[in-house]
């Protein structure tokens, strides 16, 4: 990638990353057209950025950080969703079963546009990018352990959508319904102190 | 309250380990190192959050791209560039507004109305963002060729012509590619756009048509990893089914899954059928060491109607121990052998455990 200088060869970024940075942006905003004004915003604003990109290596990250603000920018005045609470304990995770062969992507976005913003930004961070919690943490300019916790919370909220015959109850609900079909330890110790 | 904590920073760790990668030796996640080697239900939850885990990036960039998005998109950015307004730099250079407004975020030390005109850093529309790379060869050549101050720059629209005059008035016809600038279009360009967008349009709806009338296969092809991680999880379900069925005689010339040539046949070993391994149905050779070790070799068809397809280029030899599926006391390599999908999923966690399946001239 030409990029020193101001010289910046738009056709050949736009070859090799539109396809990502589109992706990124429908998983973001759940519709092909949102996701197309973003990719066309993302390629505009690095025209005219070109300049501040000092690293080669990191256009892809870069084009992604610029797509993630227009996302974020374009949802600040709408209304946020709701995030649903969420108990957190170890029993939440279920009790394994076959981890699904096969997730239908379609499936996945449904999942995700049910979630809030901030949940689907940073799993798109997560599982997208392939973002470590630390690097998380430092393109959110938020702490290691609020990255760690958002996260934790974001995934368990997705897998509740994606599999909801693996959603469990949470602790309250556990302590209202004590003959729940998802024993947990949680709920055990319950029945005993009681 | 100090062990919900625990578990909470337990949960968290596990969650934030990304499948496939070497977080777990980040210091960070100590606790959970010690937690997953002391507890085999935690670390059985941990593979199976490691398994949806990469089922659900997997399916994170499975997202079809419209096939003219990237014409789409560099259309517009040339209509952007070509459509700014103009504004006058000090000296008397005229650019596009478009890169004089940007003069504040070069970040390369030196602003547009600072440089030298026609100079390394002058800026000069069509010649700091070449928009592909025979454009860009076209005008760098001029750049070098000529060397010559270039004063101002203009479009003449009507005629679809982009030229740049230097200082001595002389056009300098061409300088900008004039493909490169929207054209005014002409009734005949505008007729011929509207018959090429239906032509567009009639050949997506056919594409369409046929597409509805043999829908592909919209199943992404099974990594390794992922068959891999299957027999690993099908082999953890099924351990009541091990050594169940009756025992192997050896190999004929009508196996019809075959018994792999990479892998000991001294064991004592009963065979099976299944159902259901990666959408297929196979057979299971259940092995058993003299000394005890015990692995399931799973033998399903590389290609079955309506199972998902898998990878071309899966390995032909079994992977080292470093690259099998490892999840709660188990390890699982996969390859491929003469149209099949070979598993073997040893029942301990360990090199030594797992080599020992193998016959020697497997080099690993």
């Amino acid at each position: 990638m030409a990029t020193e200088g101001r010289s910046l060869d738009i056709a050949k970024l736009v070859a090799e990353h539109h396809e990502a940075v589109y992706r990124y942006a429908y998983r973001l905003s759940g519709s092909q057209a949102d996701a197309e004004d973003l990719t066309q915003q993302v390629f505009l604003i690095a025209c005219q950025k070109g300049g501040q990109l000092r690293q080669s290596e990191s256009v892809r990250s870069w084009l992604f950080t610029i797509l993630r603000n227009c996302f974020l920018k374009s949802r600040a005045k709408q209304t946020p969703t709701p995030a649903a609470t969420l108990e957190l304990c170890l029993e939440n995770i279920p009790e394994p079963e076959h981890p699904p062969c096969w997730i239908d992507p379609d499936d996945l976005q449904q999942a995700l546009n049910r979630l809030s913003v901030q949940d689907r930004v940073i799993l798109a961070m997560f599982y997208f990018e392939n973002l470590s919690y630390r690097q998380i943490a430092q393109q959110l300019a938020i702490p290691i352990g609020t990255v760690m916790s958002r996260l934790a919370r974001a995934k368990a909220r997705l897998r509740a959508q994606l599999f909801p015959q693996w959603a469990q109850p949470t602790r309250a609900e556990a302590q209202t319904d004590q003959s729940s079909t998802f024993p947990s330890i949680t709920d055990k110790k319950l029945r005993v102190s009681s | 309250m100090a062990e919900d904590a625990e578990n909470q920073s337990i949960w968290e760790a596990m969650e934030a380990c990304r499948p496939g990668s070497q977080d777990l030796v980040d210091p960070q996640f100590g606790c959970l190192v010690q937690a997953l080697a002391k507890d085999p239900t935690l670390a059985v939850r941990y593979g199976w959050l490691q398994a949806v885990d990469a089922q659900v990036a997997s399916a994170f960039g499975q997202v079809v791209v419209p096939a003219d998005l990237q014409a789409r998109i560099l259309e517009n950015l040339r209509s952007e560039l070509a459509g700014g307004a103009e504004a006058q730099l000090p000296g008397g250079a005229e650019v596009s507004c478009f890169w004089a407004a940007q003069e504040e975020d070069f970040g390369v030390g030196q602003k547009a109305s600072e440089a030298p005109l026609g100079g390394a850093g002058s800026v000069e529309p069509g010649l700091s963002i070449p928009l592909s790379l025979e454009d860009r060869e076209e005008t760098g050549a001029r750049e070098t060729s000529e060397g010559r101050k270039i004063a101002k720059f203009t479009e003449n629209r009507k005629y679809g012509e982009s030229r740049q005059i230097k200082e001595s008035g002389e056009i300098v016809p061409g300088t900008v590619p004039s493909r490169l600038v929207p054209a005014g279009p002409s009734s005949s360009k505008k007729r011929g756009r509207w018959l090429v967008a239906a032509a567009l349009v009639a050949s997506a709806s056919m594409a369409a048509a046929i597409f509805l009338l043999w829908p592909p296969s919209t199943e992404p092809p099974l990594s390794l990893a992922t068959i891999q991680n299957q027999a690993l999880w099908f082999a953890m379900g099924e351990l009541q089914q091990f050594s169940t069925g009756p025992r192997w005689e050896g190999p004929t010339d009508r196996d019809p899954f075959p018994f792999s040539r990479w892998v000991r046949s001294r064991a004592d070993i009963r065979v099976r059928k299944i159902s259901g391994l990666l959408g297929r149905e196979g057979l299971a050779y259940d092995l058993q060491l003299p000394e005890g070790s015990r692995a399931t070799l799973y033998v399903v068809p590389v290609f079955q109607s309506g199972a998902p397809p898998v990878e071309q280029n899966l390995p032909s030899e079994p992977p080292r121990y470093d690259q099998t599926a490892r999840t709660g006391g188990f390890c699982a390599g996969g390859w491929q052998e003469d149209g099949f999908l070979y598993m073997l999923v040893v029942h301990r966690d360990s090199s030594r455990a797992y080599y020992q399946f193998f016959t020697p001239q497997q080099i690993i």
